[in-house]
């Protein structure tokens, strides 16, 4: 027992290392284990409506009076057999013997689907509590749990609580730290029939003799006649004669026959007020109307991020601007040396201020994809469009990474661990870069400003689709030559493990805080960015075109960077690019994509690319080295294809989980890039 | 008949589904397993189906949908108990409570030490 | 004066990014390159956060 006063320090630690217990929030996707965690540690962690946000492992810390607790955040699972990556997460913790205590969060509003894991859990033989959260929908029906028939029936403390409301958290912890040891753990939780039990106690004979210190035998048991192949690893004892078959079925039915039992009994005036969310999904998976909503949303989302983003930039740039001029005019009044004003002015707010001047543009579409994942209406997508992705040979569960590849490519592509079929999550990794990510929305406002005038919004938007078309292609391409490969080698692939399989939440109205929290994160996290990595690049890049062999230069075509952008020449020449300047944004656009735009503050300065009179001067300055139109949308079709930032190539990496792979999606990015803005320039020159 | 020949908005009763391993067992833990009640909610034209079992929508794609086989739900299926279908209304009874030793449910729920099944029965029911 | 003070702090500044980099680099943690996304949350957000956790499989 904790709590015991100790007289020496070196006891005190002791006692507190023993006090740092495990606590491993498990439960049904879409339960609210997440947003319950960082209700108690205060962690803003991803929180969203669909199933699958939650692919990784997490931890904090809770102090509950002198308790010190680590909680653990884990993927949502349905059972303990795994299915996809992240599944195998949940339950390879679950099972170590690193969590002393299991939280089980369930849906208190979906009781019946719930309970088949908390029985699941509960034969571990492990101490468990039992979270019921989101007592205050359950409320709001009008329906009533029997909360003490429900903890005589499992055995286990019930707690009510609401995540999102903060209601019962003291009272879970304070169970918490009383059920550090399994409730009286002899009785099991499920007795199932004759022919089963006789088996398992068969089993937990053999599984004594094999093993005299097995720790719950029970269980491990059940996962025998389940023929769990990792417990028939780990336990390798012969049963053929009581294990002739998985009973796995069996033991879900009869597991199922339990929970329905206690659901009659504790679940008091069940009500059918789910029919909203029938209402709804009438209109929006529509069987014909389905589709072009879809379609409608995402050119709505683009449509604000550029157009209304696009407004409240303009006066960003508009201050900008006038600091920029106050900045130079102080600093020669301090009478700074003009290599110190030039990097201020011409690198740093050059460099970073262009970058901060797009946030409404950032901020608009990270609301509006706060907006779609809160709302229930992200899984829906996969559903709509999975007639469309299965020619492809993709699930339409494929799209959910790649929507959110709109945002950031990183997160998108962890988010591919969801899905079930390993080929489908190679494809997937593969084309969701193509998905343009929030970086990439300064470069195409700006060259799209620069060139297309009214029409700006509209070579923005052609950007998306053209990157979700060629993702698409792409898909198909690589499903085909699969195909034909399988063939070859006369492989049979089994139909169904690509095929769609996804629970769709209830719709409800986005959780204000939890869209808070996701649109600040990304800002926060867009601003961090600015002030680091943009910051130290444009210092690099001031550096690079502000000195030569001669030292500090007025004019860049002298610079150490003008001799690096010149070697890239020849091969942009081609597509239309063959210019020094470009050359090195793109260079530069390989840490991350926003640098390009800064390097091309840094190349024409803020006053050029920030006003409208500046612009004029600058298309002319373009225009009289031959850059105009086609060479932007040439240069927009490379930037959407080419290699995405370090990050995104880490992530890639850490997910393939091979050198070689990660370097040829690299190296196909980029030649990628170089083939379509070829052919676009050409093409295109042809009419032009 | 198979899931995606099914009625929309109608109730159906699941009889077997003829799936590889692994998916089979992912939607029994979801409660998918012989004799549960779900109702069709709608149908995409590539064949995907949206359906409700146990109170929450499940959507698979047509492969899956075709390779549940359902019959239509009789009155008396749902009928059962003081369960009628809705939203979550699951299985039609089936004999596994039989199966209990001793003294049926209460025996079955009680896990608190030292209770007898009787007693609990006694006290609960 | 005062334009010493500022060069110095853009100096110190920029001393304390590149250290950041390198060391970030050497742990072969990204994610200081890509403040710009929610995975920066693996890096560290939370104090004891196993970030590296690999995908088991």
């Amino acid at each position: 027992m904790v709590g015991k006063a100790m007289a020496n320090d070196t006891m005190e630690k002791v006692n507190d290392r023993q006090k740092e217990l495990q606590i491993g929030f498990i439960g049904n996707p879409n339960s609210g284990k997440t947003t319950l965690f960082n209700a108690y540690t205060g962690a803003r962690l991803k929180v969203a409506n669909w199933p699958g946000v939650t692919v990784e492992k997490k931890q904090g810390v809770f102090k509950y009076h002198n308790h010190v607790y680590k909680l653990v955040d884990l993927p949502g699972i349905y059972s303990l057999t795994s299915y996809s990556i992240e599944e195998k997460v949940s339950r390879q913790y679950i099972l170590s013997d690193d969590v002393d205590l299991i939280v089980d969060v369930a849906d208190a509003s979906n009781l019946e689907k719930n309970l088949y894991l908390v029985l699941q859990l509960i034969e571990i033989g492990k101490p468990v509590v039992l979270a019921l959260n989101m007592m205050d929908v359950v409320e709001e029906r009008g329906m009533v749990i029997d909360l003490h028939r429900l903890h005589e029936t499992l055995g286990i403390p019930v707690i009510p609580v609401s995540a999102r409301k903060k209601t019962g958290l003291d009272i879970l912890m304070h169970a918490v730290s009383h059920s550090t040891e399994p409730e009286s753990g002899d009785e099991p939780v499920v007795i199932y029939s004759d022919l089963i039990e006789g088996k398992i106690s068969k089993i937990i004979q053999r599984l004594v003799d094999y093993d005299p210190n097995i720790y719950n035998p029970r269980f491990y048991a059940i996962k025998l006649l389940e023929q769990d192949p990792q417990v028939m690893q780990a336990y390798p004892i012969e049963l053929s004669d009581i294990v002739n078959k998985s009973y796995e079925t069996e033991i879900i039915n009869e597991k199922y026959d339990f929970i329905e039992e206690i659901v009659e009994e504790v679940l008091i005036n069940r009500q059918e007020k789910a029919m909203v969310t029938d209402k709804i999904d009438s209109i929006l998976t529509h069987k014909v109307w389905g589709v072009p909503i879809f379609l409608g949303i995402m050119g709505l989302i683009f449509f604000l991020t550029f157009a209304i983003g696009g407004g409240i930039q303009g006066m960003l740039e508009e201050w900008l601007e006038s600091f920029s001029i106050w900045t130079e005019a102080s600093l020669l009044g301090l009478n700074a040396g003009h290599v110190l004003t030039s990097l201020i002015v011409d690198g740093i707010i050059a460099g970073v201020g262009t970058i901060v001047t797009f946030l409404p543009n950032i901020a608009i579409l990270f609301l509006a994809l706060a907006f779609l994942e809160d709302s229930g209406y992200m899984a829906r997508i996969t559903y709509v469009m999975n007639g469309l992705m299965s020619k492809v040979g993709l699930s339409g569960k494929a799209l959910i990474p790649m929507l959110l590849g709109f945002g950031c490519t990183v997160p998108a592509i962890m988010a591919t661990r969801t899905l079930e079929n390993q080929r489908d999550r190679i494809k997937t990794i593969l084309i969701t870069p193509f998905m343009s990510c929030a970086a990439k929305i300064p470069i195409y406002i700006l060259l799209s400003g620069l060139f297309f005038g009214k029409y700006a919004p509209l070579a923005a938007l052609s950007m998306y689709i053209i990157g979700l078309v060629t993702g698409l292609l792409t898909a198909y391409v690589v499903n085909k030559l699969e195909k034909r490969i399988d063939k070859k080698k006369n492989r049979r692939q089994e139909l169904e493990v690509n095929q769609l399989l996804i629970e769709l939440p209830e719709y409800k109205t986005p959780n204000a805080h939890s869209i808070f929290i996701y649109v600040w994160e990304n800002v926060k996290a867009y601003l961090t960015k600015a002030g680091t990595t943009i910051f130290l690049a444009s210092v690099v890049l001031w550096f690079i075109l502000r000195f030569g062999t001669t030292g500090f230069v007025e004019d860049m075509s002298l610079s150490f960077g003008a001799s690096i952008g010149r070697i890239l020449v020849p091969v942009l020449a081609p597509a239309g690019l063959g210019f020094w300047q470009i050359g090195v944004s793109l260079i530069a656009g390989l840490a991350a994509k926003e640098v390009v735009v800064s390097s091309m503050g840094i190349l024409f300065g803020v006053a050029n690319i920030e006003s409208a009179m500046g612009l004029s001067a600058m298309q002319q300055t373009l225009g009289a080295i031959g850059f105009g139109p086609l060479n932007a949308y040439s240069m927009m079709i490379f930037v959407l294809f080419y290699t995405p930032c370090v990050a995104a190539l880490a992530v890639i990496g850490q997910e393939l989980k091979s050198v070689k792979w990660t370097a040829l999606v690299f190296l196909f990015q980029l030649v990628f890039a170089w083939l379509g803005s070829v052919l676009v320039y050409q093409i295109a020159g042809l009419f032009f | 008949m198979t899931l995606k020949d099914a009625k929309n908005g109608e109730i159906y009763v699941v009889e077997d589904s003829i799936i590889s391993q692994p998916v089979k067992r992912r939607l029994e833990a979801m409660g998918l397993i012989e004799g549960t009640l779900i109702r069709k909610n709608n149908q995409a034209l590539d064949g995907s189906i949206i359906f409700m079992v146990r109170g929450t929508r499940l959507a698979i794609g047509k492969e899956l949908a075709q390779a549940i086989t359902v019959k239509k739900a009789l009155a008396s299926d749902l009928g059962k108990g003081r369960r009628g279908y809705g939203p979550g209304h699951g299985r039609r009874r089936g004999p596994g409570m039989g199966h209990r030793k001793g003294c049926g449910k209460g025996q079955a729920m009680g896990r608190q030490a030292g209770k007898g099944c009787r007693e609990m029965g006694v006290d609960n029911w | 004066m005062a334009p010493y003070i500022i060069g110095a702090l853009i100096g110190a500044y920029l001393g304390y990014l590149i250290y950041r980099q390198v060391k970030n680099i050497k742990e072969k943690n990204y994610c200081g390159s890509c403040a710009g996304c929610p995975s920066a949350q693996s890096c560290g957000q939370i104090k004891e956060a196993n970030g590296k956790e690999a995908p088991t499989s």
